[in-house]
């Protein structure tokens, strides 16, 4: 899956199930796919779905804790944790508010043995305007345990990012994939909401690297490799140029000697 | 969930072949290996899966044991049933499409009635290449009824440093016409730290009034022609390069807040406890 087009994620993802139906739960919960939106029916808020906020076919709505279609027994975090959620969820909505301005996102949290875990997701797509479609999809996966008074985080981003654009001279064009990146950091726990606020910084931090990064990879690297592929110049003129240029040096270099 | 059928493995198996990016259709078929060991179907299958994938792509490969030998292309249209022809050198060959070699290299008869007008445009395509494909390779073939075909491919590989690349361009023209139709297809792999694509595709034509009965003027009417138009392409690639940036990238995410500063968490946590404290009381 990581040599296949992101282009066509979904698709494949699910010919690869077909064909091996045992890795099915391995499957979903490692390959990253461009995040689903539902409406949540209890606040009407939108809100993004992924395997961690799943259970069977229903997923769970972090603003009214309900899961869709209605499950009774449905996998639930803990009151405490739950509370928890609630905060991260408001504050990466001003989070996104302030990066995104639009989008949506949701926060899911789960208990574990030692601390907890959770996502962090963030979609947002854009206005397509001028024939140019993007789409940008944030998944921070985390782990946090409590060390004394610090708290320590484990976190593993994926950003999924598409472009389409279409025109006359230039046909269809599609550059869309993810990056992955991964950080480890300990931050003092100090008051009641610190994990969301460590948490917070820290996945600040990482969409800020990651963005960086994707603006090189996507926009320099890959631009790069087309024009190294192909030189709009002519490679014989460059080459005539590089040879005038070195016998020039080498004429100074001799006058320079004498 | 029921299992599929050997026919159905077969199906996606192929499928998958056929996505191989760019350098590294050995890659996704000995993951596919693993995924579907034991599977007769698969071994009986693959090679023309496999096939299917060269031609497509235009694979180019060495007729020689040197490396530095000639590069020849495999197409739908230079193939002879099983073989290949390299009209070039007047010889034929059977391609091995699981190693990628080429065996059993014949001389071979082609059509000697298109010959000087396929050889000549061969002559300006190669000329052309020189000037703008790096690592071109370029095979100019007559097809059936009349119809030639040129197709150039230029593919960097640097796995190294996780990225490949693929040019393809393929010219097509049918007998007694004088439009050309290109299809000009790019693809670029970067996978350091991820899986990003490129596949651009644009289809484009050219029609050449001069005389095709003058070979060499011919070819450099036509040549002219499509090296104006890979250009236009190219430039327009490069320029919705930048306007993706510019615009659409940064419409999906500002590098910083308005505020031009990251954000105060504690001060977003405790408006929102002060928010609570304020609809209780």
């Amino acid at each position: 899956m990581r040599r296949l087009p992101p282009q066509n994620t979904e698709e494949n993802l699910a010919k690869l199930i077909d064909l091996v139906p045992h890795l099915a739960d391995d499957l979903l919960s490692t390959v990253d796919q461009p995040l689903k939106v539902r409406r949540c029916k209890q606040t009407g808020k939108d809100y993004l779905v992924c395997d961690y906020n799943r259970d069977g076919d229903a997923y769970r709505s972090p603003w009214s804790n309900e899961y869709d279609p209605a499950l009774a027994d449905g996998a639930q975090p803990s009151e405490k944790l739950r509370l928890l959620e609630v905060t991260a969820n408001e504050a990466f909505d001003t989070y996104r508010e302030m990066y995104f301005e639009g989008g949506i996102s949701s926060v899911y949290l789960w208990d574990l043995d030692d601390g907890f875990a959770g996502v962090v997701l963030i979609k947002k797509v854009g206005d397509g305007v001028r024939r140019m479609k993007g789409a940008w999809d944030s998944i921070h996966v985390f782990e946090a345990q409590e060390r004394g008074r610090m708290g320590h985080y484990k976190l593993t981003s994926t950003v999924l990012l598409y472009m389409i654009t279409n025109k006359q001279d230039l046909g269809n064009m599609n550059l869309s994939g993810s990056m992955t990146r991964q950080a480890e950091q300990e931050m003092p726990l100090d008051g009641p909401s610190a994990h969301i606020a460590n948490i917070g910084r820290m996945v600040e931090d990482m969409e800020m690297k990651m963005r960086n990064l994707l603006q090189e990879v996507y926009f320099g690297k890959t631009k790069d490799i087309v024009n190294d592929l192909r030189s709009v110049g002519s490679l014989r003129e460059s080459e005539r140029n590089a040879h005038i240029q070195r016998e020039l040096v080498g004429k100074l270099m001799e006058r320079g000697s004498r | 969930m029921q299992e599929l059928s050997a026919a159905e493995r077969m199906k996606a198996a192929e499928s998958f072949l056929l996505q191989s990016p760019p350098g590294e259709i050995n890659d996704v078929f000995h993951d596919i290996r693993t995924l579907i060991n034991n599977d007769e179907a698969l071994q009986t299958d693959v090679p023309d899966a496999l096939l299917k994938y060269h031609t497509e792509q235009l694979t180019t490969v060495s007729k020689s044991n040197s490396s530095d030998s000639e590069q020849v292309v495999i197409s739908e249209y230079n193939r002879v049933e099983d073989r290949f022809i390299d009209p070039r050198k007047r010889e034929s060959f059977r391609f091995d499409s699981i190693r990628q070699t080429v065996e059993d290299v014949q001389s071979c008869e082609i059509d000697e009635e298109s010959e000087p007008l396929r050889s000549a445009l061969d002559t300006a395509v190669q000329k052309y290449a020189l000037e703008h494909y790096p690592s071109g390779v370029v095979g100019v073939f007559s097809g059936s009824e009349g119809a030639l075909h040129i197709c150039i491919i230029d593919n960097k590989y640097n796995p190294a440093n996780f990225w490949n690349g693929r040019w393809r361009s393929v010219w097509s023209k049918q007998a007694n016409d004088t439009t050309w139709k290109g299809l000009i297809k790019v693809n670029v792999h970067y996978y350091e730290d991820g899986n990003v694509q490129l596949e651009n595709e644009r289809e484009v034509e050219v029609t050449i009034d001069g005389r095709e009965e003058d070979h060499e003027a011919y070819g450099k009417a036509l040549l002219k022609q499509i090296a104006a138009q890979e250009k236009t392409f190219q430039l327009a690639l490069n320029e919705a390069y930048d306007e993706l940036a510019e615009t659409t990238f940064k419409g999906l995410r500002r590098a910083l807040p308005l505020t031009r500063n990251k954000l105060d968490w504690n001060k977003i946590l405790n408006y929102r406890i002060g928010n609570e404290l304020g609809s209780r009381g």
